[in-house]
């Protein structure tokens, strides 16, 4: 009542002004000038990302953007857990259990088409780590001032390693034919040199395999003469970021794949001495770790070349890991590599088989939020030598025979290989990988660089290097949207 | 409480009542035309400030000068009227006003004579839908309007239902209409980011809602200018009603539950089917479990001596108790109008732990303070909590493993769900490491993987929550300027906060880190704090220009603030399995989850004329300016505009003069056009080219591009052209509304396609490419059948047609694929409805070898035999045996039919008998298909458990079925690894939505007990469904309102059978 009568006795005074447009007026000009200083409301800044205009602004965000490309080139979906998985289960090594349709079960027994989710990520993800490491390519270019000369050069490198590690695995996996079939002849996938920030140049045909080994290369030699020596500070930075051994380690394998052996040589003598122990005299100190699973369980050792990072806040992601596939979505084939009656019990990698009975599972990596997942050791160094070594000479080289023995006995010292011929020799090599590289993504690779078939396993057939499911297709959004982009046939 | 009420009321009786200075005494009685006393009624002096009101017994007393020999009588809803004093006792009745002329209705910003309306605008009176067994009151708008369609997608509790006005508006946008309650713009849709629902609408209590006005063309949304695409709904809350108090309180209860749910095979013929797969497979085992070819690996089990044959539908689904109480508190004197109300309602719905859960407070006031300021305000308060299991029914996950809708069929009914010990069945749960390695139910005795997780123990350890705390509220002032001029400034907020809690459990299930032990159990919680600030002040100016010409004038601002700041948390490892919240005790903190910061801000100035010509001819124009922070620099600002033009053709002479005037009553002509915007398409910041950021290995900071912006980015543009015609005839007693729609689309925005070579982020950029139309004819038809003392029966119908094209999607894309999280389904193709299904064509089974019959491209048919241990000769060329290339889908599929309906609406009955009352109401939907992509799953060969239909499979030479021959794991014949058209069904379909049952306590029993009147009923939601359709339910969406990929039934349950009662009383 007191209220209402207040209120009324207000009124009534400034009904008094006798001029009720004073009011009515003077709230609109309010409002109105309230909403005109609200304009500046029409260009709100992000609070959670950064503009591009200012992301290469200072040396910190450049050298976040390096990390940026080694990140997505760790992505789950390529090389931090499923392009090492696709690339073993392929192999005759390794049998589904689960028959889940989304966990390399069409990879596994070569019924992956090109609308399938497996083959559309891992080349999305791949082309986008080829991207981020273009868009840094062309940010150095453009911002000169913010970098000195030598750093700036270093970031180049590191990402044109990157690229050139992506663009080997992508030629490899969608590549109509091995490099080694047709020495490069067939058609291998897009070549992306230039950075992406919108729609243009989205047509783009594919490059033939040599042409895209030709500028693997050329990536690779540019980062071997930039790269540094070695990182300062911490030991993890010379394994989850590329060093000079990184680039001439990744050169061997890459020459591998095209039977080039004079050059594996060359660039495997870069860091391997003559003799044993074997070593690197330059840049990062690799060698063997003295037990196997030391690699796998402390990661940042001299060992690992180059190894992409795990951990709790930066995992690979559901359904990706390599310890998930190894120990719930596949097991150990019975008959294959396990039951190689030369791999001894005694071998400190053959402890490593979980169970005593069927499924066998394979405790290589056994958390996959802490492992890192390794792309290139230093024992697959001496393995590419020892091979390239006993592929250009005759009978069993007693270098190359070293090499193999090196990696066979640091894992189990009881024995001495004695291959008794040439053949003898590379098929002990050949086998000597299967076992130490089991699970780290290697047996694909090794098939097809041989450009031999896929072997039978289980009620699968062999897979003949000729016939279509030997690669993988290409993956339908690229067809549809990239006009000069044809499927592989 | 009473006796507060009625004493709060007083209080409120009180205000602003004048003293007089006497002369006369004049009192009186005033009635209603029955006889009944009205309360409150104004009676006032004409050339004197005074005046009083009618008390509960409707009776007045008024000192007036002796000179003074006229009153005059005003009452809501009643004819004025003005009486002479004769004596000094009167006696009045008043007479009702024709509700049907006089009828206001609100329309954008004001209101509007219904009469004078020549836009298109349906009206769903809040009565129609308080007593529905929903949560939110947009679940309850199906078939209740032309044109207005609105489908429930699934059967979880408060999942938002899909709301399409006159066809869907937007490819890729939201279809769902601009909502706004008392005029401030609301919150709408899912809120919750975790897997239990919660939508924002469901804070409100459907039995506040006095009615709710659905603008559909331009002429009636223009004003709405950017934010009018897809219509605006306006809801209007009760406010109090002249009169003494009105205490009212509704209460129902109910009971939920499934229908139409799978039948699958029981453990005896499970057994049989997959060891029969398994010798047709005629293979060394892929399972690698050392059994030799063909053997079989599924074998009975017994627990405690009982045979395993376990129904896990019986274990997932449930019947749900619910309840609603409702209690209002309303009234208004000539001052002050005010409404109160509470309302609580707890809902168990047909999944087990799936539950709802409101408490909500609102208060409504409006006060008259002097006779040109009028004040008012509404504050609502509610809590809206969900409680569900992982559904797998919302969008994006109808393939999750631990999806109860899927688990609840699929799983082995030869496996249990308990160990003898009665601890739960899963794989080695004595051993951390083989327990991991599985993440499996227990195989009781089959030597394979017979399950995914154990929904069981899932169902009694996860635990999922999402919790809104939303207030919305108003405050608004009313100049009377001049007669006519009325400034008018309101400002209002709704303020939301969203707690999402997500335990999993780490024994089994998706807490399961299958590899590391130590991590197992994960927790992750999220707080969003949702803000709409919204402040409006508009001028309206009515007038008259001699006797015929009527304006209305309106200009105005508004300016609206939309802010998200969300943050989340996960952790894992838990110690204890004692705990289960996220504040007990893990070792291991994760990533953040769901972090956002983002807004928006709309700035905006609008105008408005509306004029007519005695009545007879009406125009009305809008317009409307708008900033929108969202669009690219330079484009921030778009101009939207609409009318009408509205012939009363039987106001004219000649018309009146003719028969015609015998047969109708009125006869209306309306056109209007106009050009409105959608800007839901347009993510806050989606002009912009920016950089995120995260973390590579151990303490390296990333940035990386991580969003290719379009800097021509801007609103989505409809142009709509109705046209119709209203009439009404015998008697008003039958009302048509007849009208035809088109609405071109343009601009609208896509994610157009990169190659994803390219390298672009998400592989897309949007931009507004995409050009479409919606057509179609709407219908209704209101008619009073009969109208006695005792029996009165109305029945309402209506129908709407829709036919959607996309013209054009954007330079060098004509089509663009739909995915249902997993699986390819849907294409939008230009030539073709949106979200059209895009399947392989099949041709059945191949009678002499039991094969699925696949047609390529060519038109080739393939056979397909799983069992060829060669994988590149599965496929066969049918007529000459040779090996034929594999169906894809990409190359072999072809457009099987369209997801959106053709036609769509309702058709409602009410009917009472004395005090006995009957109604029902029907929605149906026609001419689309659905994809039943379950029944892929379901016929799985894997594992998976099948529905009886499998019992048909072909089994030798010459069988003539549908179902192929059974080989295990074998999940490409029947559609599980990419859709088949064999899957696609007609989706028509007629749903009783609800019957109504009820009765009226007769007046002199309800005053005996103190009631002014009481109502019991009883209610069935769902009770009937007529189609063909062989799912659970033909209106099911997995997908959501997605416009890409509708009409997609894929591992999701479909809605609830609810039966309640209920009790309205009015005290």
């Amino acid at each position: 009542m007191l209220f209402s009568k207040s209120i009324n006795k207000f009124f009534t005074m400034i009904m008094n002004i006798k001029n009720k447009f004073i009011i009515a007026s003077s709230i609109t000009i309010a409002s109105l000038s309230i909403a005109s200083c609200n304009k500046e409301n029409l260009n709100p800044i992000p609070q959670t990302v950064i503009s591009d205009a200012s992301a290469f602004s200072t040396p910190d965000r450049i050298l976040q953007q390096v990390f940026g490309v080694y990140s997505q080139v760790k992505n789950g979906n390529f090389l931090g857990g499923r392009t090492h998985v696709y690339n073993d289960v392929r192999g005759e090594d390794w049998v589904n259990v689960t028959g889940n349709g989304v966990t390399a079960l069409g990879v596994w027994n070569y019924s992956i088409v090109s609308t399938d989710n497996q083959v559309e990520n891992q080349w999305a993800v791949a082309y986008s780590a080829i991207n981020r490491a273009n868009v840094l390519l062309q940010g150095i270019d453009a911002n000169s001032s913010i970098l000195n000369a030598n750093l700036a050069n270093r970031y180049r490198a590191e990402a044109r390693f990157c690229r050139a590690l992506t663009n080997f695995y992508l030629v490899n996996c969608y590549g109509r034919r091995p490099f080694n079939a047709d020495a490069g002849a067939s058609l291998g996938i897009p070549l992306r040199v230039n950075a992406s920030t919108g729609s243009s140049g989205a047509a783009l045909a594919r490059s033939t395999v040599a042409q895209v080994y030709s500028a693997i290369l050329d990536d690779l030699n540019f980062a071997e003469t930039n790269l540094p020596l070695t990182y300062a500070g911490s030991s993890d930075s010379n394994t989850v970021r590329a060093h000079r051994n990184s680039a001439i380690a990744l050169k061997t394998r890459v020459y591998m794949h095209m039977n080039r052996w004079n050059d594996v040589i060359t660039e495997g003598n870069k860091i391997v001495s003559t003799s044993a122990p074997f070593q690197a005299s330059s840049g990062v100190a690799h060698r063997l770790n003295a037990a196997f699973l030391t690699t796998f369980r402390t990661y940042n050792t001299t060992e690992s070349i180059f190894s992409l990072p795990m951990t709790n806040l930066n995992s690979p992601g559901g359904q990706n890991g390599l310890a998930l596939y190894h120990n719930a979505e596949f097991a150990l084939n019975p008959t294959g590599i396990i039951a190689e009656a030369g791999w001894r019990t005694a071998d400190a990698r053959r402890s490593l088989i979980v169970n005593a009975v069927a499924p066998f599972r394979y405790s290589k990596f056994n958390d996959d939020l802490n492992n890192y997942v390794p792309i290139i050791r230093y024992s697959e160094v001496l393995l590419n030598l020892a091979e390239a070594i006993a592929r250009t000479t005759s009978g069993v080289d007693s270098r190359a025979l070293s090499l193999l023995n090196a990696v066979r006995q640091r894992s189990d010292a009881g024995v001495t290989l004695a291959p008794a011929t040439n053949a003898d020799l590379i098929n002990a090599i050949l086998l000597e990988r299967r076992i130490e590289f089991l699970g780290e993504g290697i047996r694909a690779l090794d098939i097809q660089r041989q450009n031999i078939a896929f072997p039978a396993k289980g009620s699968l057939q062999p897979v003949l290097p000729t016939t279509l499911p030997y690669v993988w297709p290409i993956p339908a959004s690229e067809i549809l949207y990239n006009s000069l982009a044809v499927p592989n046939s | 409480m009473r006796k507060l009420i009625t004493s709060t009321i007083c209080l409120l009786l009180l205000f602003g009542q004048l003293l007089a200075q006497t002369s006369k005494t004049v009192s009186g009685k005033v009635m209603d035309e029955k006889g009944n006393p009205l309360v409150g009624v104004t009676i006032s002096a004409s050339g004197t400030s005074k005046k009083t009101v009618t008390d509960f017994k409707g009776t007045f007393t008024l000192t007036l000068p002796l000179s003074v020999n006229k009153l005059r009588l005003e009452y809501v809803g009643y004819e004025r009227t003005d009486v002479t004093i004769k004596g000094d006792a009167l006696v009045v009745s008043l007479k009702r006003e024709d509700e049907s002329l006089g009828e206001v209705v609100v329309v954008g910003y004001g209101t509007q004579k219904k009469k004078d309306i020549t836009a298109s605008i349906a009206t769903i009176k809040g009565d129609n839908i308080k007593n529905a067994p929903v949560q939110s009151f947009d679940q309850a708008l199906s078939g209740k309007a032309a044109g207005v369609n609105v489908s429930l997608p699934n059967g979880v509790l408060n999942n938002p239902p899909i709301i399409r006005i006159r066809g869907a508006n937007s490819i890729t946008g939201s279809t769902q209409p601009l909502i706004v309650i008392d005029g401030v713009p609301t919150f709408q849709g899912d809120f919750s980011t975790n897997l239990s629902a919660n939508n924002a609408l469901g804070t409100l209590n459907p039995a506040d809602i006095e009615d709710i006005q659905i603008l559909k063309d331009a002429a009636a949304s223009a004003i709405y200018g950017s934010r009018a695409a897809n219509g605006v709904m306006l809801i209007t809350t009760k406010k109090g009603k002249q009169g003494k108090a009105k205490v009212t309180y509704d209460v129902n209860v109910g009971w939920s539950s499934p229908f139409n749910i799978f039948e699958v095979l029981n453990a005896a013929d499970y057994i049989s089917i997959k060891n029969e797969g398994l010798r047709n497979l005629n293979q060394a085992n892929v399972n690698s479990s050392g059994q030799p070819a063909g053997a079989p690996l599924f074998f009975p089990a017994t627990i405690n001596g009982q045979p395993v044959d376990t129904k896990w539908s019986d274990y997932l689904y449930q019947t749900g108790f619910q309840q609603n109480h409702s209690l209002t508190v309303s009234g208004a004197n000539e001052y002050t109008k005010y409404y109160f109300s509470a309302n609580y309602n707890n809902q168990e719905g047909m999944l087990q732990t799936n539950t709802f859960d409101r408490k909500q407070m609102r208060m409504n006031v409006e006060h008259k303070a002097t006779n040109f300021l009028k004040l008012g305000g509404n504050f609502n308060y509610s809590r809206g909590t969900t409680f569900s299991p992982n559904s797998g029914s919302l969008p994006g996950t109808p393939f999750a493993t631990a999806g109860t809708a899927r688990l609840a069929f699929v799983t082995a009914p030869n496996v249990s769900p308990y160990l003898a010990d009665g601890r739960y069945n899963i794989m080695g749960i004595d051993d951390a490491v083989m327990r991991n390695s599985f993440n499996q139910i227990g195989r009781n005795n089959n030597l394979t993987n017979s399950g995914f997780v154990n929904p069981v123990l899932v169902r009694d350890l996860n635990v999922i929550s999402s919790q809104i705390d939303q207030i919305t509220a108003n405050v608004n002032a009313e100049f009377k300027l001049l007669k006519g001029l009325y400034f008018r400034s309101q400002y209002g907020v709704n303020y939301q906060t969203v707690e999402d809690k997500t335990f999993y459990n780490a024994l089994h299930g998706d807490g399961i880190q299958t590899t590391a032990t130590t991590d197992d159990g994960l927790a992750f919680n999220t707080i969003g704090k949702y803000n709409i600030t919204n402040f409006q002040n508009t001028i309206t100016y009515d007038f008259k220009l001699g006797s015929n010409h009527t304006f209305n004038l309106l200009a105005g601002h508004e300016e609206q603030h939309v802010k998200t700041d969300r943050w989340g948390a996960s952790r894992s490892g838990l110690s204890d399995n004692f705990f289960n919240e996220f504040q007990g005790n893990f070792t291991i903190n994760n990533a953040p989850v769901n972090n956002s910061i983002t807004e928006n801000y709309l700035l905006s100035f609008f105008g408005r004329v509306n004029y007519n010509y005695n009545n007879k001819y009406f125009v009305s124009a809008n317009v409307r300016r708008d900033g929108y922070s969202a669009f690219a620099d330079g484009k921030k600002w778009g101009t939207f505009a609409g009318g009408s033009l509205g012939y009363s053709i039987s106001e004219e002479n000649f018309w009146q003069k003719s028969f015609l005037a015998k047969v109708f009553d009125n006869f209306k002509l309306r056109a209007s056009y106009g050009q409105v915007g959608s800007l839901t398409s347009v993510g806050n910041f989606a002009s912009l080219s920016t950089f995120g950021s995260f973390q590579y290995g151990l303490g390296n900071p990333t940035l990386f591009f991580n969003q290719a912006g379009n800097k021509d980015l801007k609103w989505e543009t409809s142009e709509k052209l109705d046209l119709g015609v209203n009439f009404s005839f015998l008697k008003n007693r039958l009302n048509v509304e007849l009208g035809y729609y088109n609405a071109n689309l343009s601009d609208l925005i896509i994610d157009v396609p990169t190659p994803p070579s390219l390298g672009i982020p998400g592989n897309t950029i949007a931009a507004n490419a995409a050009t479409a139309y919606n057509r179609g004819i709407e219908l209704q038809i209101g008619a009073e059948i009969i109208q006695k003392k005792d029996i009165n029966w109305s029945i309402n119908f209506n129908i709407a047609t829709q036919n959607n094209e996309v013209t054009r999607l954007a330079p060098g894309v004509t089509e663009i694929i739909g995915t249902t999280q997993l699986e390819r389904t849907n294409i939008t193709r230009v030539g073709h409805p949106q979200g059209s299904f895009f399947l392989i064509k099949t041709n059945g089974v191949d009678p002499a070898t039991g094969r699925r019959v696949f047609v390529n491209n060519a038109g080739r048919e393939i056979l397909f035999d799983f069992s060829n241990p060669v994988a590149a000769n599965r496929w066969t060329f049918r007529d000459n045996g040779q090996v034929a290339p594999a169906i894809d889908l990409s190359r072999d599929g072809y457009i099987a039919g369209n997801a959106l309906p053709k036609a769509f609406g309702g058709f409602s009955s009410n009917f009472s008998y004395k005090d006995f009352d009957f109604s029902f109401d029907i929605y149906y939907s026609l001419g689309n298909s659905v994809y039943f992509g379950s029944r892929a799953g379901l016929l799985d060969q894997r594992f998976w458990n099948n529905t009886t239909e499998v019992l048909n499979r072909w089994q030798k030479a010459g069988d003539i079925t549908n179902i192929p021959r059974v080989v295990f794991n074998d999940n490409i014949s029947n559609g599980s690894a990419n859709p088949i058209d064999a899957n696609l069904f007609n989706g028509n379909f007629a749903k009783i939505r609800t019957i109504t049952f009820g009765y009226t306590l007769p007046k002199v029993i309800a005053e005996k007990v103190k009631f002014s009147s009481a109502r019991f009923y009883i209610q069935a939601f769902n009770p009937f469904v007529l189609t063909n359709y062989p799912g659970a339910d033909p209106e099911i969406s997995v997908n959501g309102g997605s416009g890409l990929t509708p009409g997609v039934d894929r591992n999701s349950v479909g809605q609830a059978r609810t039966i309640n009662v209920g009790l309205n009383v009015i005290f």
